[in-house]
């Protein structure tokens, strides 16, 4: 093997630097040519027949997408904590029976005389899930009873459905997405499970489905609101803690909703966006 | 298989303050701990390669084509570990036909495949020679398929080798970029979320490269250790001096932009800093310990080895302690951030702790398999393509 | 290069043939996947789709003050979920399936009406150790308008079934005499930090006055004159004011 000890390097720095520009040159010249080739490949696969087959009003039939902005409200003054909505979202959506997969959840915080920082559970802390007796069931149990107790509210939590949704942003292959009427989906037949929306979403709203293998959230019941009902957990929330509508309807109720409280959302210097407005919840509040 | 692709991950974890209820189930575990650490040692290899084939540092000629084999070990299973944990593998190809730009998951499939490519090309370039002396003489199956490895090329003379040599050279310079690439963007896929806390910052790519190159060379030291032990072969000292030296300057770096992490992180006190000490003192308190330690410890040794000038069987004993130690250290890193960053809820009111599953996919048993592999698939490599210098060879 | 060549017609090759037909259209997704999405069907249907059903427990319902809680609600509870029994046909024709009954009332309506913190007080809630000495909850109220015994007597907040059945409106205006100083002689009050009670709410007006005679809502003034109240009078006089027309306003 006769090596490159006897063999003086031809090269030199000047050398060097102009074949390395050289490569650069032709890999910028051949990434143009690719890009570009690229660019042609997307246009056609755009102008393909599936095009016709969807139309600019949207893909679901007598439904116009483009005439809907959907909103979603959330009165923690009026909240409960009865966890109907969250067994009902689980009935609606095929959602697992456990106590760590939700698509939405209520969190219960008590101030305690002389604390000025909340106890703060939900219907997963351990105690609340042997109140309830069986992963299936969910209830807040009465471990305040014997407490002074001087302030205390529900919060109903679920998918924000950002106006910026970072776990949109990080989805490798486009398996989630933004609708045109303000909807986050999940498609579970392109998702491959990689978990990086589960890790983006400031608020915990995602959860990997292990029956699925895909990742899963709230939809706003996306499969109802099209077809003019409500969500399931506002459907069945008994004291209109949650309120849905239309933004673009200036006589809905979610825009009464938000001209008379004064409304706030979760985290808002993540710059998300988010679509759920809260009234009532104090700055205890995550 | 079904057991395999579902015992274990309905482990909850157990917590204390508040945490979202879809937070109890860890989405990320050992798998995604393992990865960025085997991609790791891809880049501090290559590096490594690249300071002979591109810089001309003699120092590390003895090394450099093992280097490069031990590059394309790792880099051949770290694919593995990421399929592993897929929930849909058979997706996984979606990354590249519909790769969404604005993810930094996508830049794997592309900067992976370019990387893998490269890398495959520059051994061919630096084996050639071999190769064609291997396809003419060795017989059988063997026999095609160096045959086949020649790509037709059996051109030995002046010319040709100073073509090889060129193209490896650029190969290894375009490398340098590309590794550093491949290991950024894993800390940039961290460092880019602002919904956790704990990986949030401008400083984790880089962390994630320097880190990489330590653990890369160290893991290159004790590979060249052992494989000169088993081989009988002697240890060329000026090499192994040459990578304490740049073992050391990435050291230093590596502690240094780590502890500034740390140090702003403390200083800003924004709100959650409380969550974070408790986490520091708690779940990931014997983590932290070890990549401390096991950071400081080594820097200490090879200060001395390099202060001293060192040679001889001291020089070799002390490098391959400070490997070990420092791939612990590094493994560690990866660790506090992967698992770390999830044990601290994204409300910033509580903890939780993981404990790995033994079995499973997301299990122990599995990942270390997978990185146990990847060495001996290096053991295969260096079997098909002898990486070893003529000054190398047993008497 | 011709390997690089290779590579790259592979490639855009690959990126022609491989991507689902539906991408792009809309966006970085399938379009495809929403129609799949919007066309799942509804499980939760309206209460009205089971009036044809339940004619009777419907009418019920739907004038009492259940009227809020979907039929769903309570007897949907009794199932666990779509995945671990499905009901058959629910999914095609939820309204003629029947509705499954729930089992024991007790741990049902307590997720509601259990006093835990956090509660808001307008909510009706019971300390479930001490009301009504275990009995099922069905026992004394109906559950399709529980301010009704199953036999359709009202039931007053602070008397319980048995402790004096309907209100007495003449008495209860006897009383309000004492009222009309502060809170006007028809109930609508001429101040502003007085308020009105005209037309209130029969319950909530016997929860006032309980808790003021309790202490839990404290008012020096109010408390003096609950406390001499008996839960008679408390039914009474807030039947008597709840019957009060809600036209006049000044």
């Amino acid at each position: 093997m006769s090596e490159d000890k006897s063999i003086k390097d031809p090269l030199g720095r000047r050398g060097f630097m102009s074949l390395l520009g050289k490569m650069c040159a032709t890999t910028a010249v051949c990434s143009s040519v690719a890009s570009v080739a690229l660019e042609g490949v997307a246009a056609v696969a755009k102008s393909t027949p599936a095009k016709a087959e969807f139309p600019p009003a949207g893909p679901v039939p007598e439904y116009d997408w483009t005439k809907h902005r959907w909103a979603f409200g959330v009165d923690t003054t009026r909240c409960i904590g009865c966890l109907r909505c969250v067994e009902a979202c689980k009935v609606e959506n095929d959602v697992p029976f456990n106590p760590h997969d939700f698509r939405t959840w209520v969190e219960r915080y008590v101030y305690l005389e002389g604390e000025d920082k909340p106890h703060i559970d939900s219907q997963s802390d351990p105690v609340n899930i042997a109140a309830a007796g069986s992963p299936h069931d969910y209830r807040f149990s009465d471990r305040y009873r014997n407490a002074k107790v001087t302030k205390a509210f529900f919060v109903p939590k679920l998918c924000n459905h950002c106006e910026n949704p970072p776990c949109v942003q990080v989805c490798p292959v486009g398996a989630t997405y933004k609708t045109p009427d303000g909807v986050v989906l999940i498609d579970k037949d392109y998702c491959i499970g990689c978990r990086y929306c589960v890790q983006a979403c400031p608020y915990g709203a995602r959860y990997f489905n292990e029956e699925t293998q895909t990742t899963d959230k709230c939809t706003w019941c996306y499969h109802r609101i099209t077809k003019g009902l409500k969500p399931a957990c506002v459907e069945v929330c008994p004291v209109k803690a949650r309120i849905f509508g239309d933004l673009n309807d200036p006589s809905s109720e979610i825009n009464e909703f938000i001209r008379s409280h004064r409304i706030s959302v979760l985290k808002p210097w993540t710059g998300n966006g988010p679509h759920v407005f809260y009234n009532g919840i104090d700055s205890e509040v995550t | 298989m079904h057991t395999f692709m579902h015992v274990a991950p309905f482990i909850a974890s157990p917590f204390r303050g508040y945490v979202y209820p879809n937070e109890t189930v860890l989405p990320w575990g050992v798998l995604i701990v393992v990865y960025p650490y085997i991609t790791g040692l891809v880049a501090g290899a290559f590096i490594v390669s690249s300071l002979y084939h591109t810089f001309r540092i003699e120092r590390f000629k003895p090394v450099a084509r093992l280097a490069l084999l031990s590059a394309l070990a790792f880099l051949s299973f770290a694919p593995a570990a990421l399929l592993s944990h897929l929930g849909h593998p058979e997706r996984s190809f979606e990354a590249i036909w519909t790769a969404h730009w604005t993810s930094a998951f996508a830049a794997f499939a592309y900067v992976a495949g370019f990387y893998a490519i490269l890398l495959i090309l520059e051994i061919w370039f630096a084996f050639r020679v071999d190769i064609v002396a291997m396809a003419q003489t060795a017989r059988g199956s063997m026999g095609l398929l160096y045959r086949l490895m020649t790509l037709g090329s059996y051109d030995v003379s002046e010319r040709a080798l100073a073509y090889d040599r060129k193209w490896t050279k650029v190969l290894a310079a375009v490398g340098i970029a590309a590794a550093a690439g491949l290991h950024g963007y894993v800390g940039f896929v961290f460092g880019s979320l602002k919904a956790r806390e704990w990986w949030s910052s401008d400083l984790m790519p880089i962390i994630f490269i320097l880190s990489a190159v330590v653990s890369g060379v160290a893991v290159l030291v004790l590979i060249y250790v052992v494989s000169s032990k088993v081989r009988k072969a002697a240890i060329d000292e000026s090499c192994m001096t040459g990578l304490a030296q740049v073992l050391w300057g990435f050291l230093i770096v590596t502690m240094l932009v780590e502890a500034l992490e740390y140090v702003e992180m403390l200083y800003r006190r924004i709100e959650g800093i409380g969550m974070i000490e408790q986490l520091i003192a708690g779940p990931i308190r014997i983590g932290l310990a070890i990549q401390v330690l096991c950071s400081l410890i080594p820097f200490l040794i090879v200060t001395v080895l390099l202060a001293r000038n060192v040679r001889g069987r001291a020089l070799i004993g002390w490098m391959s302690i400070s490997s070990v130690l420092l791939m612990s250290a590094v493994l560690a890193m990866r660790w506090n951030v992967v698992i770390g960053g999830q044990e601290l809820s994204k409300t910033a009111k509580g903890l939780l702790t993981f404990t790995p599953p033994l079995w499973g996919r997301e299990g122990v048993v599995w990942a270390s398999t997978l990185l146990g592999g990847s060495f001996v698939f290096l053991w295969v490599l260096a079997r098909l393509l002898p990486p070893w210098e003529p000054a190398q060879m047993s008497e | 290069m011709t390997l690089l060549a290779v590579l790259a017609a592979l490639f855009i090759g690959g990126k022609l043939f491989f991507p689902p037909k539906s991408f792009w259209v809309y966006g970085h997704y399938r379009a495809a996947s929403v129609e799949k999405i919007a066309s799942v069907h509804p499980t939760y249907v309206d209460s009205v789709s089971y009036s044809a059903a339940y004619p009777k427990e419907y009418a019920t319902w739907s004038t009492g003050i259940h009227q809020v809680v979907q039929c769903q609600i309570c007897h949907m509870a009794a199932r666990q979920s779509k995945n671990d029994a499905p009901l058959a046909g629910a999914a095609a024709h939820p309204a003629t399936t029947a509705l499954p009954m729930p089992g024991d009332s007790r741990t049902l309506c307590v997720k509601c009406h259990e006093r835990i913190a956090g509660r808001p007080d307008y909510m009706p809630q019971i300390d479930v150790a001490s009301h009504a000495h275990g009995r099922q909850c069905t026992a004394c109220h109906n559950p399709h308008s529980p301010l009704f015994s199953p036999a359709g007597e009202s039931i007053a907040l602070a008397g319980g079934v048995g402790a004096g059945g309907t209100a007495d409106i003449a008495a209860g205006k006897k009383l309000s005499a004492a009222c009309a100083a502060c809170h006007g002689p028809i109930g609508v009050s001429a101040i502003a930090s007085f308020p009105n009670l005209a037309c209130q709410k029969q319950p909530y007006l016997i929860g006032a006055l309980t808790d003021y005679q309790s202490g839990k809502r404290a008012n020096p003034v109010m408390g003096g004159i609950a406390k001499g109240l008996s839960p008679a009078d408390i039914r009474n006089v807030a039947a008597y004011f709840a019957g009060l027309s809600c036209a006049q306003r000044t």
